[in-house]
């Protein structure tokens, strides 16, 4: 068993940082900090090899598309895919848009239903609004309980609730990145298959947090941030099953994507190049590869086992503050990486700005789901992220410094 | 710089002015887009229209909008209709004290913010 939590500080430059105080920083799922391995595999390419990819013809630049191509063989291995289903984009919003556009656009008719949940990201929700509006397609929400967090849907009766809605993609969040709860895709998934509805998981949070293969769990498409795992911003990953990726058309196009060119027409490239004009954020493929090595040698079940504990500890510390709410399952076998929460009396942002003079940093605001929080009946909430830099010390300050607070405010 | 003084902790869980006004003279609302809460301003004036008689607030909100909302409507409360408009954003600050860090100026700007709308219907 790899030792997680404060004795990983050492790998990450931040902590040892001279300028500014130290920090409690429990927002990760905001985005990630960032270890030395992938500081310096992308600095090794600016520094040593920073060629363009796919097109010189010296040494450097074939150093550079080796690279390139390496990051994305390790990032499809790391979910259980192959490297040509690999598409490098911006973000997991990138990644959606994409999606939405190419896939949705080729799928989708008049009349035709999407399923979505009341817990999505504005991600998986605001692509699929403009895209229902532009085909005239029907969007379908999954409710999710307020007491337990976790999503309402009929098992038995889901394949008649599928053909009757004439659902053809079902997209959900993997994880909530404000309840927390872990949804159950691999079941929802087998169900969507068996009526011939494709299945589109947005990874952005529990990509970070536990083991996922996309074939186990039954996806047709896989989406999620490099940054939020450890690498750079600016990279993100779209993963297709390779049948669904050569039907598309492309996002965007130009350099790079296409297979011959004339004044009038073109022709495009196979996948995953058909879906990345122009010259990629090379770097940043580079330290996303880094990073999902750096995470599989400590190993997704370990660090899952880490935040398990940590969570549960925190669930048990924070519900002693007076007058909070904790959000989502308590049921730590359904929730994964953040506890959101409200205290009665004090504002969300008083919360962050509070805690944020004792040098801890948390989330507060809608964390881009304002449809689940105006199911909740509140605009904001708090939001605790863990990750495997966190610790004990970490919770014991965060509660002590809202002990501090409630008092101060005179709860 | 503690964001959090006695002062500002007492006038937002106990404000003053904070009360909707059923016949108001004029209203300035506001938004702040970053928590989403909302903030209306009430003004009622003197029978030859001059001066403010009565100024109040309404809407939830951080400790730092209350508070500093309550302030400016204790201090604008018997002024001319001049003053109101003469009133800057830095007039507000000062009257805030402690400036809190840049995420949250808007929190104390918001009351200043509504004044201004309203004022623009004087």
């Amino acid at each position: 068993m790899p030792l997680l939590g404060s004795h990983k500080r050492k790998d990450f430059p931040i902590f040892a940082r001279r300028q500014g105080a130290p920090f409690v920083y429990l927002d990760s799922g905001a985005t990630s900090l960032k270890p030395k391995r992938v500081l310096d595999a992308m600095n090794e390419y600016h520094e040593s090899y920073s060629a363009n990819v796919s097109r010189g013809v010296y040494e450097m630049a074939e150093q550079a598309t080796n690279a390139y191509e390496d990051a994305r063989a390790t990032t499809s291995h790391f979910i259980g895919g192959k490297p040509e289903e690999v598409v490098f984009v911006r973000n997991a919003t990138e990644a959606m848009n994409l999606l939405v556009t190419s896939f949705g656009g080729l799928i989708l008719r008049e009349g035709d239903g999407v399923l979505l949940s009341e817990m999505e990201h504005h991600a998986n929700l605001i692509p699929w609004q403009q895209l229902s509006k532009q085909k005239k397609c029907i969007l379908h929400f999954l409710p999710f309980n307020i007491e337990s967090g976790e999503l309402e849907w009929d098992e038995e009766m889901f394949s008649s609730f599928l053909k009757e809605r004439k659902i053809k993609i079902i997209s959900l969040i993997h994880s909530s990145n404000v309840l927390g709860t872990i949804n159950p895709i691999k079941e929802i998934a087998e169900r969507a298959h068996d009526a011939g509805v494709y299945m589109i998981v947005d990874a952005a949070q529990s990509i970070t947090h536990m083991p996922i293969d996309v074939k186990d769990i039954g996806a047709d498409f896989l989406v999620f941030s490099g940054h939020k795992l450890f690498g750079p911003t600016g990279i993100g990953v779209l993963w297709g099953r390779y049948e669904l990726l050569d039907r598309m058309q492309p996002y965007q196009s130009g350099g790079e994507m296409i297979q011959d060119v004339n004044l009038k027409t073109s022709t495009f490239a196979d996948p995953p190049h058909r879906f990345e004009a122009g010259t990629p954020h090379i770097a940043g493929a580079i330290g996303l590869g880094e990073a999902t090595r750096y995470m599989q040698d400590i190993g997704m079940s370990a660090i899952r086992a880490h935040e398990k504990e940590l969570l549960a500890y925190a669930w048990e510390k924070l519900s002693h503050i007076k007058g909070i709410h904790l959000f989502g399952p308590n049921d730590i076998e359904k929730r994964s990486g953040v506890i959101s929460f409200v205290i009665n009396g004090i504002h969300p942002h008083d919360v962050g700005s509070f805690v944020a003079q004792d040098g801890i940093m948390i989330r507060v605001g809608d964390h881009c789901a304002k449809p689940l929080h105006k199911k909740l009946g509140i605009t904001a909430s708090s939001r605790v992220s863990v990750s495997i830099y966190n610790d004990h010390d970490d919770i014991d300050a965060l509660f002590l410094s809202l002990e501090k607070m409630v008092k101060a405010f005179g709860l | 710089m503690n964001m959090y003084r006695e002062d500002i902790i007492e006038r937002s869980r106990f404000p003053r002015f904070k009360r909707e006004m059923k016949a108001s003279d004029l209203q300035g609302e506001v938004l702040n887009e970053l928590c989403g809460d909302e903030l209306t301003l009430y003004f009622s004036f003197d029978e030859k229209k001059e001066r403010v008689a009565d100024l109040t607030f309404s809407g939830q909100g951080c400790a730092l909008m209350t508070a500093a909302a309550d302030m400016l409507c204790e201090h604008l409360g018997k002024k001319t209709k001049q003053d109101l408009a003469a009133f800057s954003a830095d007039d507000m600050m000062r009257l805030y004290g402690d400036i809190p860090s840049p995420s949250r100026l808007k929190c104390v700007l918001l009351a200043y913010e509504a004044l201004k709308r309203a004022v623009a219907g004087l």
